[in-house]
């Protein structure tokens, strides 16, 4: 059995984009150009796309049950305690530097991997709209 | 009743057991055991019961230590010396697990690292008000960073210890439940030791048979923002050389839903366990619409000498069975050493092959652990 699961092979990544999605046809890449700093627009653009996968941070079991699917992410972000490090908080509203989800972006957090874990990490500016909405306040 | 007269049986069982290295599914393939006989969790990880851990101290271990003096117990020592179970009366048991890293990483076009990883230990309470008919639970992550649960429940036992309910936070019935959180079988569907989930949990163990199923909210631990729940459920059917495994699970979300099924077995052929698994996960809602995926696993274990065992596996994860090309890859060889009680060490590879153009899917990465339990 484990020959003929050996015989699959791993991808050649033709057609795909870093990400393994295709680069034409529809694929998922965000629209970084449409990136606003409110909530949607991140939900949309960076969540769904990044986060919001099976497995990390979406759909059943999401890890550190942190779930980022639309609805979920506002309860599970805001004033909530990292359940890596309690001490955390993942979303202060007007504190960036001091929110978790900041830190785990950009890579300067202590707890735990980077994050999208494995990479390709979200562009500076990309986390840059992020850290303004946070700086707005997070509004939902 | 006194302890000795309890312990002294269940060495001469351990003692005649076949010899093996740790606490994983091979493990229970390698004795032809059920999961429930090592753990308290009736579907395995976690705190082991009595018999586990006098089974790990005494058919596990190269060697026996003296824990007065340190030094080897010779053969033909009196059963229930260097027994400490962390049974404290028969009514409260404590244990523990604790493993510390250094790992070093390569990834093409990136510099390499070599790190010790943060030490992850877990702290486990076992409360028997009523001895073999109640049990509350405790699995508490202390490293790192500050506390977490990862199980808390209470379980009845009924029916001669044929069926048990349990009601609290736990780890869902899915699938093979091995120790590597970062396979692919147990990374994709998130049946990982990082997400437990919180409502209750039926079970049947009738001979040779086992069944379990779950109902809980299905958001991973986080807060519950809908009406729908995650079931799932898993069957085993045990032999003394072999095993198979059906499990099935279904989270509603309305627009989300997730549906994932498992096949799995073992097989013992001389010194070597057998393992194999497939994972097949539907999900719908995806900014792409349904998405389908597939992870495998292979892995023998090799037991070499006692105290002994190489562990080689074989991965393989389809992200999206609609996009070509795709396909990851992961091989591991792990040789794991447990030179007397309490104690072993492993010493593993990992070599991740996936799409070129991106360089974290064939990293590879060397570790060395030291996991130190009770």
């Amino acid at each position: 059995m484990a020959l003929a699961l050996a015989a699959c092979g791993a991808g050649s990544g033709e057609g795909l984009d870093q990400n393994g999605q295709p680069l034409t046809g529809g694929g998922n890449a965000p629209p970084v150009s449409g990136l606003a700093p409110t909530l949607d627009s991140i939900q949309t653009n960076v969540f769904n796309v990044n986060c919001a996968v099976p497995g990390c941070h979406g759909g059943t079991g999401a890890q550190q049950g942190l779930r980022l699917d639309p609805g979920f992410s506002a309860g599970n972000l805001i004033n909530v305690h990292s359940s890596q490090d309690p001490n955390l908080i993942r979303v202060i509203p007007g504190d960036p530097d001091g929110s978790f989800l900041i830190q785990k972006l950009d890579g300067t957090q202590t707890v735990g991997s980077r994050m999208p874990d494995g990479g390709p990490y979200l562009t500076t500016a990309t986390i840059n709209v992020i850290r303004q909405w946070i700086q707005d306040g997070a509004p939902q | 009743m006194k302890t000795g007269t309890v312990i002294a049986p269940l060495l001469l069982a351990a003692l005649l057991a076949p010899a093996a290295s740790l606490a994983e599914p091979y493990l229970a393939v390698r004795t032809g055991y059920k999961c429930m006989v090592c753990h308290v969790n009736p579907t395995g990880g976690g705190k082991r019961t009595e018999f586990g851990s006098i089974y790990s101290q005494t058919a596990m271990a190269a060697e026996r230590l003296d824990p007065a003096t340190g030094k080897a117990l010779p053969a033909g020592a009196p059963s229930d010396a260097a027994a400490w179970t962390g049974k404290l009366n028969d009514y409260l048991a404590i244990g523990s697990d604790l493993r510390a890293n250094l790992s070093g990483t390569r990834v093409p076009n990136s510099p390499s690292t070599v790190a010790f990883d943060p030490t992850r230990a877990q702290l486990y309470l076992e409360v028997k008000p009523i001895v073999d008919r109640l049990t509350i639970y405790l699995d508490e992550r202390v490293a790192p960073g500050s506390a977490t649960n990862r199980e808390t429940y209470a379980m009845l036992w009924f029916a001669n210890r044929a069926a048990y309910v349990k009601a609290g936070r736990m780890f869902v019935p899915f699938g093979l439940r091995i120790e590597d959180d970062s396979a692919f079988i147990r990374q994709v569907t998130g049946t990982s030791f990082n997400s437990s989930d919180d409502g209750v949990e039926g079970g049947f163990e009738l001979g040779p048979w086992s069944a379990q199923v779950s109902v809980t909210n299905g958001a991973g631990g986080g807060t519950e923002t809908n009406r729908g729940k995650l079931i799932s459920s898993l069957f085993g059917f045990v032999q003394p050389a072999w095993r198979v495994g059906l499990s099935a699970s279904t989270n509603f979300n309305g627009d989300a839903d997730r549906s994932m099924q498992s096949i799995f077995a073992g097989l013992r052929t001389g010194r070597i366990s057998w393992l194999a698994s497939a994972v097949y996960i539907t999900d719908d809602g995806t900014p792409t619409g349904r998405l389908k995926q597939w992870a495998t696993l292979a892995e023998g274990n090799y037991e070499a000498a006692k105290g002994h065992n190489l562990k080689l596996t074989y991965e393989y994860y389809d992200p999206n069975s609609d996009v070509k090309e795709d396909q990851r890859e992961r091989y591991s060889a792990v040789w794991e050493y447990m030179p007397f009680q309490f104690t072993q060490f492993r010493l593993g590879a990992r070599k991740n092959s996936g799409i070129p153009q991106n360089n974290a899917q064939n990293a590879t990465e060397v570790f060395l652990q030291w996991h130190a339990f009770f």
